[in-house]
């Protein structure tokens, strides 16, 4: 018995506690950003789980080193850090416009090499602005600024179609995938950066700054290319087919009529000379400025057509903008190297193939509501 | 020798206690009674008025015999036998010049009648309970089960209790060679005295080593009748209000009496709670330990964040936190049962204000840990055996320990060695996990779900060989 007694306590105590950490050891990191200056990487770490203010909020802190390279930096950081830094909750990284187009491969590999960090992160770049200052603009509508982005990111994307919904994962398997180039949100800041990093400034009813989302950035491999407009980006997500609600301004009769489709449906026609893109959407009026009956049959097919008209060119211009960067971020290079690989593998280089590849697109809407109003207001106010 | 004589050899053996009542009527007959269980009025009312009504002295003895107003009298010849008798609350009845004596039953009632169970309420159904005494505790079996094949072995353990031990079971539905072998260990038992049935409950499980109870205490009537008749057999012991059955199976203590009382849809409900919150009490706290020290990525981003702000201020380790805690929540607990009901009050408001409120005020534990103490505790209160009860305590216990240094590694070891040690017991040659492993198709009907009572036609085939219960 004694023996026994021995060998168990001799098996728990000589194990040790192996991994053991506390939790209140760590400084868990949920934001990141990217900088360029002087030819060295800056990064910026947001730490969460600050020591409570009076008013029982808890604080945060933005920590920036710099290095040579992307551990040499957070090794920089980790200098100013009482604890232990922990990426493993990292929810959004940052990468500014500058980083961006030098490439930013090295991160890239930093995060999918360490065994800490969980691919589940969105990544967004800093248009115009510095990265590291988006972390730190606090909003009173979240705990902190990555969780801000993130929910900001995750409920644009659901909700119209001007951003993507793509996480780390995603952006680096479009980037390791054969005839397919990865795209990127962006960020802005609105107002003045410098008070909005201030705790008045969450005071107030109308904050000094705030970040809101952009345009999408067009990448080349690894490399920030150029940026879409409002309208390209509608037309990119379209073609991507990852949009549940998208809404177009359709001009009509000199005024608008607003459309929302939520119903989208998009399949791909592959054959080696060209791609067919059909779409397929029902979708209903949301508001009206101009001169329609809407219980007139014919206006309304009419409209119809004027909508399916502008679906395509909303496409037909984010495809132009492609081919002019010679980047294929729809993947249709891609389409054709799962059917045709054979083909696809003679072709030398698929992004300068792709600038006079044949694209058709083909369009059909329907509306399924037009609303509770069968005028338009305006129309019964002057009449 | 003469019925005086007799008596003061008996006051001798008795050591003249002060309860001793003796009378001599005629110098012929004499009586000896112990006034502390008998009943005065007995004596006056019926044995008096039946001797003194006799006025011939031929044949002295049979006319006594026959003619006292008592429906309980025995004859004895072997005079060491009148202790228990005297001890019972019988009155000895010696004539000169006999060998024999008469023992009547003057029993005084030294019971609190029957009366709603404590331990063990429930809304729907009998309410009434079993008590100390034991003719009224077999009663209230036998008037359950009118079958003349419902029967009673009655044998006395101690040595100098004496109590009278009862295994209760149906002739036709219980496994004969249970009833032998809980026969054997009884008969075997050689101890001073028992007082309670849980002096048995270690013989009856000499053989394997475990936490987990390998009987149910019960005191619920209708659960030993419900026993009974899917062929379990009970042990019921003088001045024991607790019956013991037995086997006990691991599905058995999620079961009421209530259940079968109820809609199967309900009670099936209700299992599935207890199965979940069975679950939870062993493992909350380990999981807490192993979440916050070892396997913090399984947290979501927000609560970590709020973990770790609230544990900033806690200056000691979390396991450290968390088994002072438990530890703290047992003592509160020993001390609520064991304290007598005045003081109940006070000990809620030190429980509630300063183990809860002013222990997180100070700094000395986390709000969550109270959180989570509390889930344990209130999980573990759906169960009412206090074995049972006991098991999960210590189970508990040994998952938090084995978290400490390898974090949910050792959850999931712990939960292996949980379920090889519930495999590998056996409760009276029934498997503990039965009706699960070995998988009896048909004794899942009343298992984690409960079918309908037309539906469940047969008994377990683990327990008995005569296994039909519902003839459509």
């Amino acid at each position: 018995m004694i023996k026994k007694l021995m060998t168990l306590i001799i098996i728990i105590l000589c194990s040790g506690c192996w991994n053991y950490q506390e939790l209140n050891e760590y400084a868990i990191v949920t934001g990141m950003a990217l900088d360029y200056k002087n030819n060295e990487y800056q990064l910026s770490f947001l730490i969460s789980n600050g020591n409570k203010s009076e008013n029982d909020q808890t604080k945060i802190s933005v920590l920036t080193g710099s290095g040579i390279t992307i551990y040499d930096a957070i090794k920089d950081v980790s200098l100013m850090s009482p604890k232990e830094l922990y990426i493993s909750h990292l929810s959004i990284v940052i990468v500014s416009e500058e980083v961006a187009k030098n490439g930013i491969a090295d991160l890239i590999d930093f995060l999918m090499r360490d065994p800490q960090s969980h691919q589940n992160f969105y990544m967004v770049l800093a248009k115009n602005d510095k990265a590291q200052d988006m972390l730190s603009i606090l909003s009173p509508l979240a705990d902190y600024p990555s969780q801000k982005i993130t929910l900001n990111v995750k409920n644009s994307a659901k909700l119209q179609g001007k951003i993507t919904d793509a996480n780390f994962n995603l952006f680096i398997h479009k980037l390791l995938a054969k005839g397919f180039e990865p795209i990127m949100n962006s960020l802005i800041i609105v107002g003045n950066e410098e008070e909005g990093q201030t705790p008045e400034s969450q005071e107030k009813a109308k904050q000094d700054a705030y970040t809101k989302l952009d345009t999408i950035g067009i990448f080349k491999n690894d490399k920030l290319v150029g940026w879409a407009t409002k309208e390209e980006s509608i037309g990119i997500s379209m073609l991507l087919g990852n949009i549940s609600t998208v809404y177009f301004n359709i001009p009509y009769y000199n005024e608008y009529a607003v459309t929302v489709s939520n119903d989208y449906k998009i399949d791909y026609d592959v054959s080696k000379d060209k791609i067919i893109v059909n779409v397929n959407a029902e979708g209903s009026l949301k508001e009206i400025s101009c001169n329609i009956n809407l219980e007139d049959k014919n206006e309304i097919n009419k409209l119809e057509k004027k909508v399916e008209e502008e679906m395509k060119k909303y496409m037909e211009d984010a495809i132009e903008l492609a081919k002019n960067y010679q980047t294929d971020i729809f993947g249709f290079g891609n389409l054709i190297y799962k059917k045709y690989p054979k083909f696809y593998n003679e072709i030398e280089d698929w992004n300068t193939y792709f600038t006079n590849f044949n694209i058709e697109i083909n369009t059909s809407f329907k509306y399924t509501s037009r609303g509770t109003l069968d005028q338009s207001l305006k129309q019964e106010i002057y009449e | 020798m003469t019925s005086q004589q007799q008596i003061k050899i008996i006051k001798n053996t008795l050591g003249n206690s002060s309860d001793i009542v003796t009378r001599n009527i005629n110098d012929i007959i004499s009586y000896i009674y112990l006034e502390s269980v008998s009943s005065d009025d007995k004596i006056s009312n019926f044995l008096m008025q039946s001797i003194t009504k006799i006025t011939s002295i031929e044949q002295l003895f049979n006319q006594l015999k026959n003619n006292i107003y008592n429906s309980h009298i025995v004859i004895e010849t072997d005079i060491n036998k009148c202790y228990y008798y005297l001890s019972s609350g019988y009155t000895c009845l010696f004539i000169d010049n006999e060998k024999n004596f008469i023992a009547i039953e003057t029993q005084m009632k030294l019971d609190r009648g029957v009366v709603e169970s404590t331990s063990e309420p429930l809304i729907r159904g009998p309410k009434d309970s079993f008590t100390e005494n034991n003719a009224i505790n077999l009663g209230l079996i036998r008037k359950r089960i009118k079958d003349p094949k419902l029967r009673i072995d009655e044998l006395k353990i101690g040595r100098r209790t004496n109590s009278k031990t009862s295994i209760i079971y149906i002739d036709d539905i219980a496994n004969k060679e249970s009833v032998k072998k809980i026969k054997d260990i009884l008969n075997k038992i050689d101890i001073d005295g028992i007082l309670d049935t849980g002096y048995l409950r270690d013989f009856l499980n000499k053989k394997q080593k475990t936490l987990f109870p390998k009987i149910i205490s019960s005191e619920r009537p209708d659960l030993a009748c419900q026993s009974l008749l899917n062929g379990k057999i009970i042990i019921l012991v003088e001045n024991s209000p607790y019956a013991i059955i037995l086997p006990a199976l691991l599905v058995d203590f999620f079961k009421a009496s209530e259940d079968y009382y109820q809609s199967n849809i309900s009670t099936s409900f209700s299992r599935i709670l207890k199965w979940v919150a069975f679950f939870i009490t062993i493992t909350i706290p380990s999981v807490y330990i192993a979440c916050m020290t070892f396997n913090q990525e399984m947290i979501p981003n927000q609560l970590l964040i709020s973990l770790a702000t609230q544990r900033s201020q806690v200056p000691f380790p979390t396991f450290m936190e968390v088994v002072i805690f438990v530890i703290f929540f047992e003592i509160l607990r020993e001390a609520d049962i064991k304290s007598p009901s005045a003081s109940g009050a006070s000990m809620s408001i030190v429980g509630a204000l300063i183990l809860g409120d002013a222990a997180v005020t100070a700094g000395i534990v986390s709000p969550f840990v109270i959180i989570i103490v509390a889930i344990t505790s209130i999980c573990e209160l759906v169960f009412t055996d206090m074995d049972f009860i006991n098991a999960i305590r210590q189970w508990r216990l040994l998952f938090i320990f084995s978290t400490i240094f390898t974090g949910l590694i050792g959850i999931v070891v712990m939960l292996l060695i949980l379920i090889i040690e519930l495999a590998s017991i056996e409760s009276l040659g029934v498997p503990y996990l039965a009706p699960f492993s070995p998988l009896n198709l048909n004794s899942l009907k009343d298992s984690i779900v409960l079918s309908k009572t037309n539906k469940r036609e047969k008994r377990a085939s683990y327990l008995t060989k005569n296994r039909t219960k519902v003839k459509s």
